[in-house]
């Protein structure tokens, strides 16, 4: 019998991208549920905040700077929330999501760079101005909340590496 | 023995019609489409306010006529998929929500009518006369207007669906009926 033997595939760095870890369907659900109420309590904050500065008071520059400020609180509250329900990694575990994590990562270093180069030619980042939150500021606050994400992220994956390594450990110990 | 006649606040609070496995998954993800689709507009039309065209006097204007929309929306999804209504059929909760949001709604319109604008203007509220458009923008009454009859027209499709399914019930006979 004429057996050849069988290469063993590379996972490459496309492996890593598109492969996505599946999730089981209690982490479909349980995914669903908080992407649902995170989305509501979004789109209600922003409406109201909207109302606040149409009506009462402007305390941000312009609209768009106040919802980035929403989009960074409802980012990190989701990450915490699907990390707690344990459907923030699939089945297979993180696979896609560590790419995601580097980017979000990534994208806080480049602009991390801008402001450092700034500070250097003595532009500072203005907080507020007239009364009023910064555009540029909101925008620094958005992308620090990703690599915040990313941290939480890092630290759910450690918990859960953990969990199984225990779970393997006492598997062999029986 | 005398059968408890129920009062109008027992019927809201105790009548209910759990949704089974299927249609609280569908239920859960047509919710989170909506409010995703909802968040994803809202940003960008704040966007095309602020930096290209502001089509709309106000934001929250703006947003409320969004909001119309995505109730129109889920409330079609919703009906499509069958999950609007529980294994019960129609709560006496869905048939009072859809009443109060059609008076609601002809209410708004009723005063976005008679109602004279206030517009501020060098920092102070003064009295305009009522207009589909001002300085190029949709003015607020008339916004208030638009989706004033998007919420209507929410009401009147629910409605439709209450009495489809009612029909549906008859013909297939009401079991374990609260309401």
């Amino acid at each position: 019998m004429n057996t050849k033997p069988t290469k063993k595939r590379k996972k490459g760095f496309w492996y890593y991208i598109s492969v996505e870890s599946p999730l089981d369907e209690r982490q479909e659900l349980a995914l669903k549920s908080i992407q649902a109420e995170t989305f509501s309590a979004a789109f209600i904050l922003t409406v109201l905040n909207s109302f606040i500065m149409d009506y009462y008071y402007k305390w941000c520059e312009n609209n768009s700077a106040a919802i980035m400020l929403i989009i960074a609180a409802c980012c990190i509250y989701s990450t915490i929330r699907r990390g707690v329900k344990g459907c923030l990694f699939g089945v297979k575990g993180a696979r896609s999501e560590l790419f995601l994590m580097a980017v979000w990562a990534f994208v806080f270093v480049v602009n991390l760079q801008f402001d450092i180069k700034w500070a250097i030619r003595g532009i500072p980042l203005k907080i507020t101005r007239d009364g009023m939150l910064t555009f540029d500021f909101c925008g620094r606050i958005m992308y620090f909340s990703f690599f915040i994400n990313a941290v939480i992220m890092a630290i759910f994956l450690i918990r859960e590496k953990k969990a199984k390594k225990r779970d393997t450990d006492d598997l062999e110990k029986e | 023995m005398k059968k408890h006649k129920r009062s109008f606040i027992e019927k809201l609070a105790y009548s209910n019609s759990p949704r089974d496995e299927r249609q609280n998954v569908m239920f859960t993800r047509i919710l989170a489409e909506t409010f995703g689709g909802l968040m994803a507009l809202g940003f960008l039309n704040v966007w095309i306010m602020e930096d290209f065209y502001k089509w709309c006097e106000t934001y929250s204007n703006s947003m409320f006529i969004i909001f119309g929309i995505g109730l129109i929306y889920f409330v079609l999804r919703c009906g499509t998929t069958g999950c609007l209504f529980g294994i019960r059929g129609v709560a006496y909760g869905m048939t009072f929500s859809a009443i109060v949001m059609a008076v609601s709604g002809i209410l708004g319109i009723y005063n976005a009518l008679t109602l004279t604008p206030l517009v501020k203007i060098d920092g102070e509220f003064q009295e305009v006369p009522f207009a589909i458009v001002r300085n190029g923008a949709l003015t607020g009454e008339f916004s208030m207007l638009i989706y004033q009859c998007l919420y209507i027209i929410y009401a009147i499709i629910l409605w439709i669906y209450i009495i489809r399914e009612k029909k549906a019930e008859k013909r297939g006979g009401n079991s374990g009926k609260d309401a």
